[in-house]
């Protein structure tokens, strides 16, 4: 059974350049069984990614309209108020956004910031929720615990102030982790560190991943889904190693070819503005498997054995 | 003509202690290597380790505390004011943040104009360098008129590379030029990269912590371990 059920899920922005739909009827499920609970989320930067995972948060900037349904234990997401999100975000639903420096409050110690968590959601008086931030510290190897939650975000890596909101993220066991380019950025070592915090957190305390990313190193390791979304569509999803080996939609195919153990092909020209995305499919006009149906007419999904594509070419 | 080199000989930094005249950690040692004109040297390492810093003191946007870097042949250090003016101007740096990189106020025709008088380029002549420059980077000159908040950081990438090449640079210093781009812009911006060095012939020292990426990029690697570079020259021994 899905802990999280997203149904049609479109998202508008009104700005001085016009209207824009930066995500475009999405429907996903996270933790769909018999495979895996992580869910990874990929595409090229302003597919509307970021936007998708802020609607889930109940995070979406007043100029964004958001429609559909985002179920969550029956409830609809979208019609939450601002307190009741208060309740459910950081306890059963948590987040690790991008930018760890700006995600984390410069004035507060990190041992505040990581018992904040257990004094606002579980009441912790501040000497237990103090030594609770300690074990999860202790826990993470970040060496000298005490000396570290004494410090600032300023004086940590990006790496370990990742690290700290993974920790802040996880302290309560929440039922979905939304993860949005935790690794960006990162060298290769604190990239495996990150990667490893994230797999333990899935499997220590049952957490379902819905990981955000272009990374799809991260994602073939963390999530047994893979979706892929384009210019604001979900246009194939499908079992991560199933889709890894043999990726269907051109798009998916495009972006395997540009890793380094393919040469770094490049795809040609640019991802459609979304103020005016192309008629048809959305990527025909970069698309080397083009045909006449593409330019004018909207690729319904087709699926098959849960495999989904949005393509001509699989009608 | 032969081709002017880029050298590091014996460079090493230490930070100042605050408030104390002891001198203060290592992060450079005795960092040795040189490249030229149409040739990628790759600088790899973990965050920390310095690559920036040496990136800052190839430019010559910070000192060594020892050793010295030379550009054609002369020290940094002992340049007289033509060799120094030549040495800024085809000597170029290329950050990680693009968006860092150009003003935010500004739209992009006016950022480009900017570089071209201050190089002393006659006005007149400032419109057909400038679309030369984007043609080179594949952006059309509708971008003259936007700002770099209406750019994605691929092409405010791109921008800052036509930027670069408007000075005619024999080097390009690439500090993690993709490190905030996603898969398929980084893949773009490195063969756009490779493309502008076979038809400008300049030299790259190219930083960063992907080993794919820099293995991809460059002739010859360095690797900045414990405070020195240990050098490889032919890409298959490098053990990473």
């Amino acid at each position: 059974m899905s802990c999280l059920k997203i149904e049609e899920l479109s998202v508008r922005y009104s700005t001085s350049s016009g209207a824009l739909t930066a995500v475009d009827r999405v429907s996903l499920d996270l933790c769909p069984p018999p495979s895996s609970q992580a869910l990874a989320l990929v595409g090229e930067t302003g597919c509307g990614k970021t936007t998708l995972a802020l609607a889930v948060l109940g995070l979406l900037p007043a100029n964004a309209e958001a429609s559909g349904r985002v179920l969550y234990e029956g409830r609809n997401l979208l019609d939450l108020s601002e307190r009741e999100w208060s309740r459910l975000r950081g306890d059963r639903i948590s987040a690790v956004l991008q930018n760890p420096s700006l995600a984390l409050n410069p004035v507060y110690t990190i041992g505040h910031q990581i018992g904040e968590v257990f004094r606002i959601h579980r009441g912790d008086r501040r000497d237990d929720a103090y030594q609770k931030a300690a074990a999860l510290l202790e826990r993470m190897k970040l060496g000298d615990v005490k000396r570290r939650l004494a410090m600032y975000p300023h004086q940590f890596s990006e790496g370990m102030n990742q690290r700290v909101l993974i920790a802040a993220a996880v302290a309560l066991k929440p039922r979905i982790l939304v993860a949005d380019e935790p690794t960006k950025g990162l060298d290769a070592d604190l990239k495996s560190a990150v990667i490893e915090e994230l797999r333990i957190a899935g499997a220590e305390s049952e957490t379902a991943l819905f990981l955000i990313t272009h990374d799809l190193d991260a994602a073939g390791i963390l999530c047994g889904r893979i979706a892929v979304m384009y210019a604001g569509e979900i246009v194939e999803q499908a079992e991560a190693r199933a889709f890894f080996a043999e990726p269907k939609h051109p798009y998916a195919q495009a972006l395997l070819d540009s890793l380094p153990e393919r040469g770094f092909l490049a795809i040609p020209g640019h991802p459609p503005a979304l103020t005016a995305p192309p008629q048809g499919c959305r990527f025909h006009p970069r698309c080397p498997r083009r045909m006449e149906a593409c330019r004018d007419i909207r690729p319904e999904t087709s699926t098959d054995a849960g495999w989904e594509v949005r393509c001509h070419l699989y009608r | 003509m032969s081709p002017v080199s880029l050298r590091a000989e014996h460079v090493s930094k230490r930070f100042p202690r605050q408030g104390r005249r002891e001198p203060g950690p290592l992060l450079l040692e005795k960092v040795t290597f040189s490249v030229n004109q149409g040739e990628t040297f790759g600088i790899m390492g973990a965050s920390g380790t310095g690559k920036t810093t040496l990136a800052k003191i190839l430019a010559g946007l910070e000192p060594p505390s020892s050793g010295a870097v030379t550009y054609a042949g002369r020290a940094l250090n002992s340049m007289d004011r033509n060799t120094r003016t030549r040495f800024r101007r085809r000597v170029q740096l290329m950050f990680q943040n693009p968006e860092g990189s150009l003003n935010p106020r500004k739209r992009i025709g006016r950022s480009l104009k900017e570089i071209l008088r201050l190089a002393g380029s006659p006005a007149e002549a400032h419109r057909d360098r400038i679309v030369w420059a984007l043609k080179q980077v594949g952006l059309a000159d509708e971008v003259l008129e936007r700002r770099p908040s209406q750019l994605s950081g691929g092409q405010n990438q791109r921008v800052v590379l036509a930027r670069v090449l408007l000075l005619e640079p024999e080097f390009l210093i690439l500090d993690e030029p993709t490190s905030s781009l996603d898969i398929a812009v980084r893949a773009q911006l490195l063969h756009l990269l490779k493309s502008v060095q076979e038809r400008h012939r300049i030299g790259y020292i190219f930083i960063s912590h992907d080993p794919d990426v820099v293995r991809f990029m460059a002739d010859c690697i360095g690797v900045i371990e414990g405070c020195t570079l240990k050098v490889w020259a032919k890409m298959g021994t490098v053990p990473i």
